[in-house]
């Protein structure tokens, strides 16, 4: 399992500043645009797909973890970073708590050369058992810079 | 909850997250303790009702 490698460490951030819900979605758009994850021109639907999915109901799951997870048209492969907010920020987690880290995961609308959906799906199961690691957690909210990011996730990779 | 052999607890989103469940999966649920045969006919309403995401 390799699912590391769809996240980029120039697309992660250990240093998410947004105080507003909203800033904060703008800011991963933007880390993913310049680490080279999703095209400029396909910004603006990612962050109003990200929006968009708030509203219907938030992507916090609770222990201070985020997954933002939409479709974008026009995307060909999955974008996906993994961000850290030191300070915290109200998300409307289900639990209530603030949000550490967020997973973001951008995916095209279909299945295409570069996008297997069960592959996509089984992505997800680890993302969702990383959250649910104390460990993971605990280490991710240490990392000093994406690049320690990435590497964790490489690490747990077989999580 | 369970889906081709896997559990999860209901009460947590990251834990029904691990059971990987695609669109049209089976999915059997048990529930026990006070109430449980009331929130299976709730959930059974909801997944019959599409959780309201469809017309």
């Amino acid at each position: 399992m390799h699912f590391w490698k769809q996240f980029r460490a120039k697309a992660c951030s250990v240093s998410l500043a947004g105080a507003t819900k909203d800033d904060v979605l703008r800011e991963l758009v933007t880390n993913l645009v310049e680490g080279g994850s999703l095209a400029g021109a396909l910004s603006d639907k990612a962050f109003v797909a990200l929006v968009e999915r708030e509203k219907m109901a938030t992507t916090g799951v609770g222990q201070n973890v985020a997954i933002p997870h939409v479709r974008v048209p026009g995307l060909t492969q999955t974008a996906a970073a993994l961000s850290l907010h030191r300070a915290g920020l109200p998300w409307g987690s289900v639990d209530d708590e603030p949000v550490h880290l967020v997973f973001t995961v951008l995916r095209p609308e279909r299945a295409g050369e570069h996008h297997d959906p069960e592959q996509h799906l089984e992505m997800m199961r680890w993302i969702a058992r990383l959250s649910r690691s104390s460990d993971f957690r605990s280490f991710a909210l240490q990392a000093r810079t994406r690049t320690e990011l990435v590497d964790l996730l490489k690490e747990m990779s077989s999580v | 909850m369970r889906c081709e052999g896997r559990q999860a607890d209901g009460r947590s989103i990251l834990s029904l997250m691990t059971l990987g469940a695609a669109h049209g999966a089976e999915l059997e649920l048990e529930a026990e303790g006070e109430g449980a045969q009331d929130l299976i006919q709730a959930l059974i309403q909801l997944f019959a009702g599409g959780f309201s995401e469809l017309d």
